[in-house]
């Protein structure tokens, strides 16, 4: 493997870093991905956010129509231990319902610890800047715009978990080309008519 | 205007940067990391304990980048150390199964296995040795290779496996020492989760290994002086040397049952130095009549590297904490173990550097409002 488990990682976690601080924004990880030359059973974009996240210390959970092989793989990679979708601190969705259902399911933190809300990665088939859906709050001066391809039952699902602030979950959306943004519980999104 | 004053405070910052660059290279030498790792073995251990990191090359680094401030460079190696990930945790180390390099007891001459000294500084006169401004490394060389043609045998004795009994286990088979049953909850991580009171033992523990040197030091001869209940502790044993530490392997089926599983399943990660003490303190136990007989407690203190005096501070400190009389400060477990940790402590004094124009204004305001107010 030609990806450095240290500088590499650091560069993909500066990227997350960067999108969810800038909510709308889109991060490259196509450079990252490609030095991932292994063959893999996942969306080398999602494997690099589980790489420069997880370790023993946190928990997962892959909701896939087929999660074992996915779950083994990041599970091997990471020695982070799987949990159940409404337990565990990171949540990794592949495909439409499966991501709208994570959501549902996540937990979103207790009002003593609202941080302990869990990250839901979802795979989605494409991101583009500019589009229908238009996120304001805090990291965004005006308003930003963003098109998800992904159907858009996970808007609702993400509205309604994150309905009391400051509980709720943080999404990071990979498309197939790997390329991310991410839109932190304090995002707000409005689809433009 | 509060831009301005952030600019010109930004430049100020890295001139002040690159002063201190300055300060660490003026006489014209630079330290090299290897030497301060090769000389200094008792400010790297100090550094390693306080920092709870177990890097001798990084230790080392540290102390140079931080020009041998023990604070800064244990700063420096907390800071490194939050930043890693962490994917394993070692099966329980058993402190006896030591490849022993120094063991000592004062409560009984004759301990099974022997006293043995081991390198102590104890022994020696604390006169300035002026011989050492010429030591070469060719002399060092030779002076190592005539050592060792002559003492491998001493060496070698160091190196032999652990005593069959340990002096606390003959205190213990004469029923002096109170009897406690094994403690094998999962260790409570203060690093993790932040402390709530009333703390557990591995909470505590945990505090007191990492303190710094200086703190748990102090605290200690507080309790031996009589600010605790402490009576005059004796330490049951004192030993210095490595010990091995295993990983279990990561990817056993979960529950694959007793330790004895695991630790067959496992792998060898390294071995590291520690300093274990066990310390004898008798307390006296009441019972009735006007009848007071005496009892032992033990005290335990563990150290990265050879830490003793902290080691021993800490047993002390141990035993205190179990009491579970608060009355005197050193058995308050919120004063001592808030208060002996060198990032925790440093920090919170220097934070009294910063800034505090606005705090002070007002509370100047309400000097100079309240001196008026009287006068009129």
């Amino acid at each position: 493997m030609k990806l450095d488990a240290v500088h590499d990682l650091q560069k993909v976690f500066r990227k997350v870093l960067a999108a969810v601080a800038d909510p709308g924004s889109i991060a490259d990880l196509s450079g990252e991905a490609e030095l991932l030359d292994l063959d893999l059973p996942l969306n080398k974009g999602m494997l690099l956010v589980a790489l420069a996240l997880l370790d023993a210390e946190t928990t997962f959970n892959v909701a896939a129509a087929d999660s074992e092989a996915r779950e083994r793989t990041i599970s091997q990679m990471t020695y982070a231990k799987t949990a159940g979708p409404a337990e565990a601190d990171f949540v990794f969705a592949f495909g439409t319902g499966e991501a709208t259902e994570a959501i549902a399911s996540a937990k979103a933190g207790s009002l003593v610890d609202p941080h302990l809300g869990a990250t839901v990665v979802l795979e989605v088939e494409s991101l583009e800047a500019g589009g229908p859906l238009v996120l304001s709050g805090p990291g965004i001066e005006s308003t930003a715009r963003l098109r998800v391809g992904l159907d858009p039952g996970w808007i609702a699902a993400r509205a309604a978990k994150n309905v009391e602030f400051p509980l709720g979950v943080d999404l990071v959306l990979v498309d197939r080309r790997f390329r991310l943004a991410a839109l932190p519980r304090t995002t707000q999104v409005r689809e433009d008519a | 205007m509060g831009y301005v004053a952030v600019k010109g405070g930004a430049e100020a910052i890295e001139a002040s940067i690159e002063r201190l660059k300055y300060e660490r290279l003026r006489k014209g030498r630079t330290l090299d990391a290897g030497a301060v790792e090769a000389g200094m073995r008792a400010l790297v251990d100090q550094v390693m304990s306080e920092a709870s990191l177990y890097d001798e090359a990084m230790a080392a680094l540290s102390i140079k980048q931080a020009e041998g401030s023990p604070e800064e460079a244990v700063f420096l190696m907390r800071a490194f150390r939050s930043t890693l990930p962490r994917s394993h945790y070692s099966l329980a180390v058993d402190s006896r199964a030591m490849r022993v390099e120094r063991r000592i007891s004062a409560s009984f001459k004759d301990i099974p296995g022997g006293q043995i000294l081991g390198a102590s500084c104890d022994y020696t006169h604390r006169l300035i040795d002026s011989s050492l401004l010429e030591e070469t490394d060719e002399e060092a060389a030779r002076w190592l290779s005539d050592y060792l043609r002559r003492g491998p045998g001493a060496v070698d004795q160091a190196g032999a496996g652990p005593a069959p009994i340990s002096a606390i286990d003959y205190v213990r088979s004469l029923g002096l020492l109170k009897a406690r049953p094994d403690d094998d909850a999962e260790p409570k991580d203060v690093t993790k989760r932040a402390i709530e009171f009333p703390a557990s033992r591995s909470e505590r523990l945990q505090i007191l290994a990492r303190g710094q040197t200086g703190a748990v030091t102090a605290l200690g001869y507080a309790a031996l002086r009589g600010y605790g209940a402490t009576l005059h502790p004796t330490v049951g044993e004192l030993r210095v040397g490595r010990v091995a530490v295993y990983a279990p392997n990561p990817f056993a089926s979960a529950g694959a049952g007793s330790d004895g599983v695991a630790a067959e399943d496992s792998y060898y990660v390294g071995e590291i130095r520690i300093t274990a003490v066990e310390t004898l303190v008798p307390v006296p136990i009441r019972r009735g009549l006007g009848r007071t007989e005496m009892e032992f407690e033990l005290g335990f203190g563990l150290s990265f590297g050879q830490n003793e005096t902290k080691a021993i501070a800490m047993s002390l400190l141990d035993q205190c904490l179990e009491s579970g009389d608060k009355r005197p400060a050193v058995q308050d477990e919120e004063f001592v173990l808030l208060h002996v940790d060198s990032v925790e402590a440093t920090g919170f004094i220097s934070h009294l550097k910063l800034p505090h124009y606005v705090t002070f204004q007002s509370k100047l305001d309400s000097v100079r409002k309240a001196r008026g107010a009287g006068r009129a």
